[in-house]
């Protein structure tokens, strides 16, 4: 650190930012994928028993492009105000008169309230309210019985959080401590205590089973000339949002507005207005901006919404809620616990003839259904292996309810996926990578839906019970990585190479729906998908079934105005949505596009983004209305010139003639010519399914690290992280994703659920991160992006989502690494330096 | 937050006397990273009235006297020592000790005194538990999850193990701590300072200082010629955090041959660990890599590790090996 003064003559240094280690791969235009539907633009794609028919590319080709796969930094109005500490994020918002909420907490894993005695609270200084079950909305109780450590007992508003603080230390609770199960084990043990939750007529079990099976196998094991079995844990994940949990509820009249933290904006504001049995057009809900959110917040501010909107209606004041962090966690989806048991058979060439796995999951404090643990993740080999037979239990725990966090029940399988495979490698002597190639999905592979389990469900593509779709990149992934790290240098033998510290190389792959590409208006599967949907009555306005609508303005001064839903999570979705839209309007800059989002008062309904599906289904829904506006803004020219629209171009706001370029006229002209701003808007839709089984997306991390062999010590080094991207919009935020990717799924690597070993059920993250030890800045490593190109022929300039693409990878393939460079094969996660110092131990390599 | 008076003295008089007057209610104010984390988490055995000493001069300084010792202030900030030229000149290890200290923002702001009289980071205490160091009766690390924050070499009532790292790199150097009290200075060596689970005014702590003193400067006398040292330290996270084992190694060579050895280990038990039995090994043999492995066989020989945290002593006979490979390298 240097504190010298600066020299004030030296002119300025200029900071030359170093080049980016981005590697794109792209795939030839003309492909012989079946779905690859041709060779150009002109030329059509026909899926599914209906015979839809999509134009490639829905007609923009990436070909040609302005503005399309060149760097953009952050659109102004996302960046700007992040970067400055203007942005306004809910725990920012401060209001005139506010009061501050703090929260009482359940302590035991699971119990009741016998007493709750808040006399003394109440007469404390700046004391305004306190919500307890008693006098909660009856619209939104409190919960009867607390089900995990954290959950709500009471929650006080004050002047101050200081004051809200006193006042919660002053309540007296006695609990009824109830039989729990917070972990596995416990669930797991003959004497676990039924969590069967019994509500409205409802019975949710404790524990589900699932059985799926085909082929024979074993018959299949009988024969395979190799047989292992191999048992992994993983010890859970959470993601940490940089944000604090939390929001602001003011009332005018009848009229209430949230500032909320999430990834909706409609969903949220009608779940609150119908907890609070109100109109939801009486809600207004604004979240702009969030510091991260990774799925792991979507429960969380919805759950407190409605109750903070009470305490600010009855005192007639505005009220905020701003979660510590030891508070907040109790309230995220968590990657859960899981066990998985693996039998493998495979040929002494090492072909995969018979797979048995065997999971347990912990599901948490999950009150809603059950997601079947995704169907255990296994579309990588699921439709290549001939006889499978997968067993899943899933157990409801006193714990943190499961969910997706930073992918969904990708990182918590993937763990013991891909460690199984580097082992089944070894036990035929095969390199891991030409196992991989040999074992995994690739294009070509009919998806059959009754090989498929409880992961795929009929979609538009379905053709006779069978998927068809091509346009994944399993073998790119592999070679290309396996080319960037240098795979070719990678010694065979564990902890072979000499001395104390030793390197290695390790592998694993993950696939995500991410790739999934939904349908716009105009489309027949749009059409299909919204009858389907409203049939099974799963269109609720701005829940999971409804429309991502989006509207677009031209105003008078040029501008092309963005209206759209989605809160901005870091992800900053608006410039690679900006990108699209100006594209397709003829734009060589995003000077002229203006971006307004996350409030319902100015942006129309959507449902929640998730899943790495913004950019699509929303970006959807803005490259319809783009396309309408741009055949408008065409038709209008072509009544103004006299040109045939086929004959007209569109440059920076100018359309003009082919022919004669003097024959124009530009974007303002036709608004004036309009008396008022052109809108348009557009529609794009969920394909019902997130189409688990199809490998829509695929990454392979390739990590190398260097372990400390005397004292247990390691180091990551570098990193290749290659994902099938289809064509990256903005390779400037496509990388910096990337690396966010990498750091956090390095943090699920290295720290499981911080509970108390020995007192399961309690966790110790009290204290500012003491016991859970989030990656920080000295701790990534030099990472390679390799994107490959697929070009995407279903969608708008061959793109794809991959946020999630390959962040599944990185705990097993540092698992891998760590075998490769000290011979240390991690199976029980979290990876530590005191689980690779024992290991050293146990192979007798330290003294 | 408990209602807290701030006081800001300025002198050591008044400071003691404000002490004095409080009681055990009295803490003092530095840096405020341990201190104000305590307060904020609600740890009963916090102090309500802050004697901040900051205002008080003279205590926020690295300098060498005439015989070559050097003084460093108790507030002398962390990263004030790491960046310190004279200190990287006289002391090296010392300076690698503290600039491997948490992280830089928290260097920033914390001081050489608060280091040494740190509270202990076990998750119980800080978790607001009833343990032996917040007015209960039990240890929770004893008999809980004690994988990386205590003790591995015993313990009484307190299992929790010292945190502080400058303590470690000071005791091969036979730095010397300055003590104001209402009775005037008085000096203590640094494993005086430190020794570990006591009992003070009623208070169980790592330190011996009593509640109206203060921790007012350090002295390090001059390296005599021949005198050669490293600093090791094992993390769960490579920065900002506490050391699972580190260690301090001080060799006094006439040639290749030692003529005294100090070997002192952090993070593995309640005080910073002595090792006589490998500085009497090593006492008098010639420096090689071969002597490495013999050192190893008689290092921490009665260590008593809870439940999860054997592998302690791997890690700090792993940092000996490291530490006397650097020294026979160097």
């Amino acid at each position: 650190m240097s504190t010298k003064p600066q020299n004030p003559q030296k002119p300025k240094e200029k900071l030359e930012s170093k080049p980016e280690l981005c590697v794109i791969v792209n795939q030839p235009m003309v492909r012989d994928f079946s779905t690859g539907g041709g060779h150009g633009p002109e030329d059509t794609l026909v899926e599914g028993d209906q015979k839809f028919v999509t134009r490639k590319w829905q007609g923009y080709p990436p070909q040609n492009l302005n503005l399309v796969g060149k760097p953009h930094p952050p659109m102004p109005e996302v960046g700007i105000p992040r970067l400055t500490g203007k942005a306004e994020y809910a725990t920012r918002v401060q209001l005139p008169n506010m009061l501050w909420v703090k929260l009482l907490t359940n302590p035991h894993p699971r119990a009741k309230v016998k007493t709750l005695d808040t006399s003394k609270a109440e007469k404390m200084p700046g004391v305004a309210h306190i919500l307890t079950a008693k006098n909660a909305p009856q619209t939104y109780p409190f919960p009867a019985e607390l089900f995990f450590q954290g959950e709500v007992v009471a929650m006080v508003a004050a002047e101050t959080e200081d004051l809200a603080e006193d006042a919660v230390a002053a309540i007296e609770v006695e609990y009824e401590v109830l039989p729990f199960a917070s972990n596995l084990q416990q669930a797991m043990a003959p004497n676990a205590p039924d969590l069967t939750i019994r509500a409205g007529g409802r019975e949710r079990p404790s524990v589900v089973k699932t059985l799926y099976e085909w082929g024979d196998v074993d018959k299949a094991f009988g024969a395979a000339d190799v047989v292992k079995e191999f048992t992994y844990s993983f010890s859970g994940a959470i993601p940490v949002p940089l944000q604090p949990n939390g929001c602001v509820a003011k009332w005018d009249g009848d009229k209430l507005t949230i500032w909320g933290m999430g990834q909706s904006i409609y969903n949220s504001r009608n779940n609150a207005a119908k907890r609070l049995g109100i109109p939801s057009e009486n809600v207004r809900f604004i979240n702009k901006w969030n510091g991260g959110s990774f799925g792991g917040c979507l429960p969380t501010g919805d759950k407190f919404y409605p109750w903070i909107a009470h305490i600010a209606k009855v005192t007639g004041r505005p009220t905020k809620l701003m979660l510590p962090k030891n508070q907040e966690l109790a309230f995220l989806q968590i990657k859960p616990q899981t066990l998985t048991k693996f039998k493998v058979g495979a040929t002494k060439d090492g072909k995969i003839t018979a797979c048995q796995r065997e999971f347990h999951v912990s599901m948490g404090a999950n009150q809603g259904g059950i997601q079947e643990g995704g169907g255990g993740r296994s579309e990588l080999y699921l439709h290549v292996v001939p006889n499978w037979r997968e067993i899943g239990v899933l157990y409801r725990t006193n714990a943190i309810m499961m969910g997706s966090a930073r992918s969904n029940f990708q990182q918590e399988f993937k763990w013991a996926w891909e460690q199984m495979i580097d082992e089944m490698a070894e036990a035929v002597s095969m390199d891991p990578v030409k196992f991989r190639l040999l074992n995994v999905q690739k294009p070509g592979t009919k998806v059959a839906l009754k090989q498929g389990g409880p992961t795929i469900v009929p979609m538009p593509e379905t053709e006779h019970g069978e998927l068809h779709y091509d346009s994944y990149a399993s073998v790119e992934v592999l070679e290309e990585g396996a080319k960037a790290i240098g795979w070719e240098k990678r010694n065979p033998v564990p902890g072979g190479n000499p001395g104390r510290f030793k390197r290695g190389l390790g592998v694993a792959m993950s696939q995500h729906h991410a790739g999934r590409v939904g349908y716009h208006e105009g489309e027949p599967g749009y059409d299909w998908v919204l009858a389907k949907n409203k049939a099974q009555g799963n269109v609720t306005p701005g829940g999971e079934g409804d429309i991502f609508n989006a509207e677009l303005q031209l105003n008078a001064d040029g501008n092309v105005v963005m209206h759209f839903a989605q809160p901005d999570s870091g992800t900053n979705h608006g410039t690679a949505m900006a990108i699209q839209v100006g594209e397709i309007l003829g734009f060589t800059t995003l000077d002229h596009i203006r971006l307004i989002w996350g409030d319902s008062d100015q942006a129309p309904s959507a449902p929640p983004w998730h899943s790495g599906l913004t950019t699509q289904l929303q970006g959807g829904a803005l490259c319809n209305a783009a396309d309408k506006m741009r055949k408008d803004l065409l038709s209008r020219a072509n009544n103004l010139l006299k040109v045939d629209t086929a004959k007209l171009q569109i440059h920076d706001g100018v359309i003009s003639s082919t022919e004669d370029p003097k024959k124009k006229t530009t974007f303002v002209e036709l608004v004036k010519a309009n008396k008022g701003p052109i809108l348009q808007v557009g529609r794009c839709l969920h394909p019902g399914s997130i189409g688990r089984a199809l490998n829509r997306g695929i990454g392979a991390c390739f990590a190398e690290v260097e372990v400390d062999t005397w004292t247990g010590d390691w180091r990551h080094v570098r990193v290749a992280y290659c994902q099938d991207s289809g064509n990256v919009m903005n390779p400037l935020l496509a990388s910096a994703d990337q690396h966010g990717s990498l750091v956090q799924s390095t943090g699920m690597a290295t720290d499981g659920i911080p509970w108390d070993r020995e007192f399961p059920g309690t966790f110790h993250y009290s204290v500012g991160y003491l016991s859970y030890r989030l990656p920080t800045i000295m701790e990534p490593p030099e990472q390679t992006n390799v994107f490959i190109n697929s070009l995407e022929p279903r969608w708008f300039f061959g793109s794809k989502g991959f946020a999630e693409t390959t962040i599944g990878a990185a705990p097993s393939a540092l698992a891998n690494a760590i075998y490769n460079a000290c011979g240390v094969r991690i199976r029980e996660h979290p990876i530590t330096k005191d689980k690779i110092l024992a290991g050293l131990r146990a192979k007798g390599a330290i003294a | 937050m408990k209602p807290i008076s701030v006081y800001r003295p300025s002198s050591i008089e008044e400071a003691i006397q404000i002490l004095s007057l409080h009681g055990t209610q009295a803490g003092v104010y530095a840096g405020g990273t341990d201190l104000l984390i305590q307060l904020k988490n609600r740890i009963e055995a916090a102090p309500s009235f802050l004697v901040d000493i900051k205002k008080i001069d003279g205590l926020r300084h690295i300098k060498e006297n005439g015989q070559g010792d050097v003084q460093i202030g108790a507030l002398t900030k962390l990263a004030e020592v790491a960046e310190s030229d004279l200190l990287a000149k006289k002391y090296p290890m010392l300076v690698e000790a503290v600039q491997k200290i948490s992280s830089p923002e928290l260097r920033n702001a914390s001081t050489v005194g608060g280091d040494l009289l740190q509270q202990v980071w076990c998750q119980y205490l800080r978790g607001g538990y009833s343990c032996y160091r917040n007015g209960g009766y039990i240890c929770y690390g004893a008999i809980g999850d004690n994988s990386y924050y205590h003790s591995a070499m015993g313990g009484r009532l307190c299992y929790a193990v010292y945190p502080g790292d400058i303590a470690t790199a000071l005791i091969p150097h036979d730095a010397r701590a300055k003590v104001a009290t209402p009775f005037g200075l008085k000096e203590l060596s640094i494993e005086q300072l430190v020794p570990g689970d006591m009992m003070v005014d009623g208070r169980l702590q790592s330190h011996v200082l009593r509640f109206n003193e203060i921790l007012t400067e350090v002295t390090i006398p001059a390296a005599k010629p021949g005198f050669k040292a490293s600093f090791e330290k094992l993390r769960p996270r490579g920065v900002w955090d506490f050391a699972m084992a580190s260690l301090a190694i001080g060799l006094q060579l006439q040639g290749k041959t030692i003529t005294d050895a100090c070997v002192v280990f952090g993070g593995i038990a309640g005080k910073p660990w002595r090792e006589t039995a490998v500085e009497n090994f090593l006492k008098g043999k010639t420096l090689s890599t071969d002597l490495t492995r013999q050192a190893l066989a008689t290092a921490l020989t009665d260590a008593a590790p809870l439940k999860y945290n054997a592998t302690k002593i791997d890690m700090a006979k792993g940092l000996l090996a490291s530490g006397m490979a650097r020294l026979a390298a160097a």
